[in-house]
């Protein structure tokens, strides 16, 4: 029998699993893009009732919030390769399906996964501003679009922020269930790692340090920008 | 210069205004006054489409709008003739006291930054609040927000202010401050359409009183 627990053996595995950290940030950053887009989008087709699309966002928001984000990525995973399939063969058209790299399908799902749960955020952020703010805005003729960019917006950006900071941050985490559909990422580097020694503790404990030390970061990040954004409100004394 | 036939609204079964015909010349005071409930502010609020009425017509100098088929350009011809001074102030709250006044300069009026901050500071001038100009509306009393209000309005260059009950949501300590702009602004010969409650005002400025009561106007005529 070894060590209960080979702290030696520990640090020698970080370099081996930091080395695929860049490969997590980036799937989280494409997708945290993309959903902010996206959950963006959505909420402004359903704070603006447009019809037909406002109620297919409804739809997919009830699909998204009921199913856990391990199905849909696998779903995405098998599901993707076969539409695409079925479009070939029903159009006639000749796309490289199995060409796709696995980390397109994972920010496909992660970035649709978040999306949804953002645009709620967003949406409601929006509705939280006060009616007074859009009529002063028309009342010095100004339109509803340029009444949203400038007064609406950024008001409702600054409720919005820290529940988007927390997507974004359980976003980051999400990551660590794409190995499951064959990306190599950081938990990926871990499993293979730990599987040489048998020490899996060792290298989760490891996995979790740099998750850990990276959400520390992006938080510290978002508690400066919403300083910044929340700068016109008055603060009671403590 | 303001004429208004046979204007109709309601909210639901409730009819707030029953066909109001109602005319302001160029120069006038004139403040709406009634019980509460009686159509004051939705009269006002549909002089700039904040409220749609469902009939009758309004005409504020060339604009012209007939409820029954109105499109956006005559909704924004008619703001663009009013501005509107509100009950709970409503200044952007994301926007410094200077930013209010120059907001509508620079996305409407598409005048250059610069040009439009030299005047909002001398519309803020006008109200006595050019030191509060990098001040938000969160760091600004309730009558320095509307004098903040009132030169927002002011700088938009419009034909007549419309004032929704300007000084009710005020202390009684900033009351006179805002009358005192008000009365400034009055003697400067612009045209004014103010619902209020203020007796002081309607004595001393107003030209002359509208009265309104289940919503049609039941009398008018001088203060007195």
């Amino acid at each position: 029998m070894g060590k209960i627990f080979d702290i030696h053996y520990m640090l020698s595995t970080i370099p081996e699993i930091v080395k695929y950290l860049p490969v997590t940030l980036k799937i989280a950053l494409w997708s945290g893009v993309i959903a902010l887009i996206l959950g963006f989008a959505v909420a402004m087709v359903r704070v603006f009732r447009v019809r037909v699309l406002s109620q297919i966002c409804v739809v997919y928001i009830y699909c998204i919030s009921g199913t856990p984000a391990m199905v849909q990525l696998l779903v995405a995973y098998y599901g993707i390769p076969l539409l695409l399939r079925g479009l070939n063969e029903s159009l006639g058209t000749d796309w490289n399906v199995t060409g796709i790299p696995a980390s397109v399908f994972a920010v496909a799902a992660l970035s649709l996964n978040s999306a949804a749960f953002m645009s709620e955020t967003i949406r409601s952020a929006i509705l939280s501003v006060e009616a007074g703010q859009m009529e002063a805005c028309y009342s010095v003729n100004m339109t509803t679009m340029q009444a949203m960019r400038r007064v609406v917006l950024p008001q409702a950006f600054a409720v919005a922020l820290p529940p988007l900071g927390n997507s974004l941050i359980s976003l980051l985490k999400e990551t660590s269930l794409i190995f499951n559909i064959s990306v190599i990422e950081m938990m990926a580097a871990a499993k293979i790692v730990g599987a040489r020694s048998f020490r899996f503790f060792e290298v989760y404990i490891v996995v979790a340090l740099i998750y850990w030390i990276c959400c520390l970061a992006l938080e510290r990040i978002l508690i400066l920008l919403e300083r910044r954004v929340r700068k016109y409100e008055r603060r009671a004394v403590k | 210069m303001i004429e208004v036939n046979g204007l109709k609204k309601s909210y639901g079964d409730n009819e707030v205004l029953r066909g109001v015909d109602f005319s302001v010349k160029k120069g006038e005071i004139v403040t709406l006054i009634g019980p509460s409930g009686a159509g004051k502010t939705t009269l006002l609020r549909t002089l700039n489409w904040l409220d749609a009425p469902k009939a009758g017509t309004i005409r504020i100098d060339d604009a012209r709008v007939d409820a029954s088929h109105v499109t956006k350009r005559q909704i924004r011809s008619l703001r663009e003739k009013t501005a509107m001074v509100f009950q709970h102030y409503n200044l952007f709250a994301n926007r410094t006291a200077l930013q209010n006044v120059t907001e509508g300069l620079i996305t409407v009026k598409k005048m250059n930054r610069k040009q439009a901050e030299s005047k909002g500071k001398e519309m803020l001038d006008r109200v006595g609040l050019l030191d509060k100009a990098d001040a938000y509306p969160a760091f600004l009393s309730g009558g320095q927000q509307q004098r903040v209000g009132i030169a927002r309005a002011l700088a938009v260059d419009p034909s007549v202010i419309l004032f929704d009950e300007p000084t009710s949501a005020l202390d009684p300590e900033w009351v006179g401050e805002v009358l005192g702009v008000m009365n400034e602004i009055a003697s400067d010969g612009m045209t004014m359409v103010v619902v209020s409650h203020e007796m002081r005002f309607v004595r001393s400025v107003a030209t002359r009183v509208a009265f309104l009561d289940e919503g049609v106007i039941v009398e008018e005529g001088t203060p007195e």
